[in-house]
């Protein structure tokens, strides 16, 4: 059943390419040897070009912590930072990946949801959570997944995503 | 040497009066623990220290709640929540919950329920420089150490102490992070009537309760035809308007005892006296 929460992009200029040429880009990111980024927030805030979310260290030694995948962010140490909101929302934040590590991730990330809400004790179903999910199939091929709901309705979605990749 | 056996079975009970020489005991046992350099009794002596903290806070908000102090009891109930959050950290208690932090974090979850507080303040702020609280090393994206904040280490919770933000703006959530930010404008006074009625029935912070919340139609759209103006006062007709929205439900929550209380008949009350 589709998602109404689920707002997804074809053919999108996000790649792993453009993203080398970005202002922010940094060669302190090891961009050849990773499968996903936590790419930022561009001028979400005054003073500031780009900001991360305020779990993205968090998330990011979860990730690299699994062994599985390899993670980097494109700007150096020095740019890195992180936005609290302060708020109930669980902003995973904005991935690029290639489309070879997307189970992989979404297993990943689905974990770390989940294991939040349960040492919070919530119901997956009242908590909201926002997430931005580049995948890259092919050079100049992205398709963007971006979800704002439910926790649940998160978790739900992810058979979807990985069926929509797989077809495009 | 301290007895545990003696120590967790106080801890197992449900504590109305707290004796602070247990209290002494375990944080005198956890330092002896980590002075032995015994990490997972110090962890543990972590844990049943915080027990002891989280069941008197909340008997404590209890009693305030007893005593109509509404909004040091939210905070109180706020700080535990907090606090046993930090235990699930660190220990499973779906595994195993000895002593019924779960129970206690499930009545002060369905407790916030029935408090008026609507619109909190939520901080935006830029985290400029941090350092762990366990090493002091800077935690910067690439260099940093391997502690992880809200993870025990040598019966210590690592936190991440903020040196350096910047503060950009105060946001007007409805659920936020902070609960303690409850707006509270200077000419209204909280209406705490659901408390109120709870508190008739409610006689031991341990007789657990549970409150359903079921959607049900405000009392001003119950006999309104689709075609005339809609009560909200939008000046558009009722059906183009708030009809079959959310505009027009309000949560209605049922206190459920597990065992005979008191009736009460069904009330309605307002944020606001």
């Amino acid at each position: 059943m589709f998602n109404d929460d689920l707002i997804i992009e074809y053919d999108t200029s996000v790649s792993f390419e453009n993203v080398k040429t970005a202002n922010y880009f940094s060669s302190e990111c090891d961009i050849n040897n990773t499968d996903v980024l936590l790419l930022p927030y561009e001028r979400f805030r005054e003073g500031y070009e780009i900001l991360f979310s305020e779990q993205a260290k968090e998330i990011l030694r979860f990730l690299e912590n699994s062994n599985q995948i390899k993670v980097d962010v494109p700007c150096s140490d020095e740019d890195f930072k992180e936005i609290e909101l302060h708020d109930a929302v669980f902003d995973l934040g904005i991935f690029l990946l290639t489309s070879a590590v997307l189970p992989v991730f979404l297993n990943l990330i689905s974990s770390y949801l989940y294991d939040k809400i349960k040492k919070r004790g919530k119901d997956a179903k009242a908590v909201e959570t926002k997430i931005e999910i580049n995948v890259e199939k092919d050079k100049n091929k992205t398709i963007k997944f971006k979800y704002k709901g439910s926790a649940k309705g998160f978790v739900d979605s992810l058979k979807e995503i990985e069926k929509i990749t797989k077809d495009d | 040497m301290i007895d545990l056996e003696s120590i967790e079975s106080y801890l197992q009970q449900n504590l109305i009066s707290f004796d602070s020489n247990v209290l002494k005991d375990i944080v005198d046992a956890k330092k002896i623990y980590i002075k032995n350099e015994d990490e997972t009794n110090a962890n543990y002596f972590w844990y049943l220290e915080k027990v002891y903290i989280i069941k008197e806070l909340y008997v404590h908000a209890y009693h305030e709640l007893v005593e109509a102090k509404y909004e040091s009891a939210w905070n109180h109930l706020d700080q535990t929540d907090i606090l046993i959050g930090d235990v699930c950290e660190n220990f499973d208690l779906y595994v195993s919950d000895l002593f019924g932090l779960l129970k206690i974090r499930n009545q002060i979850h369905d407790l916030q329920k029935l408090f008026p507080y609507v619109f909190f303040l939520s901080r935006e702020s830029v985290i400029i420089k941090e350092r762990c609280s366990i090493c002091g090393k800077e935690n910067g994206l690439r260099n940093h150490c391997n502690h992880i904040p809200g993870k025990l280490y040598m019966g210590k919770m690592c936190a991440m102490i903020v040196e350096k933000m910047d503060l950009k703006a105060f946001a007007l959530v409805r659920d936020p992070f902070d609960k303690y930010t409850m707006l509270k404008p200077e000419d209204k006074e909280y209406n705490y009537f659901m408390l109120e009625h709870l508190l008739i029935n409610w006689k031991d912070p341990y007789d657990f309760f549970n409150v359903a919340t079921h959607k049900e139609k405000k009392t001003e759209f119950h006999s309104i035809g689709r075609n005339e103006l809609c009560p909200c006062g939008s000046d558009k007709k009722y059906k183009k308007c708030c009809l079959g929205t959310n505009n027009e439900l309000y949560d209605h929550h049922e206190i459920i005892f597990s065992h005979p209380i008191k009736p009460i008949k069904k009330i309605t009350g307002n944020t606001w006296k």
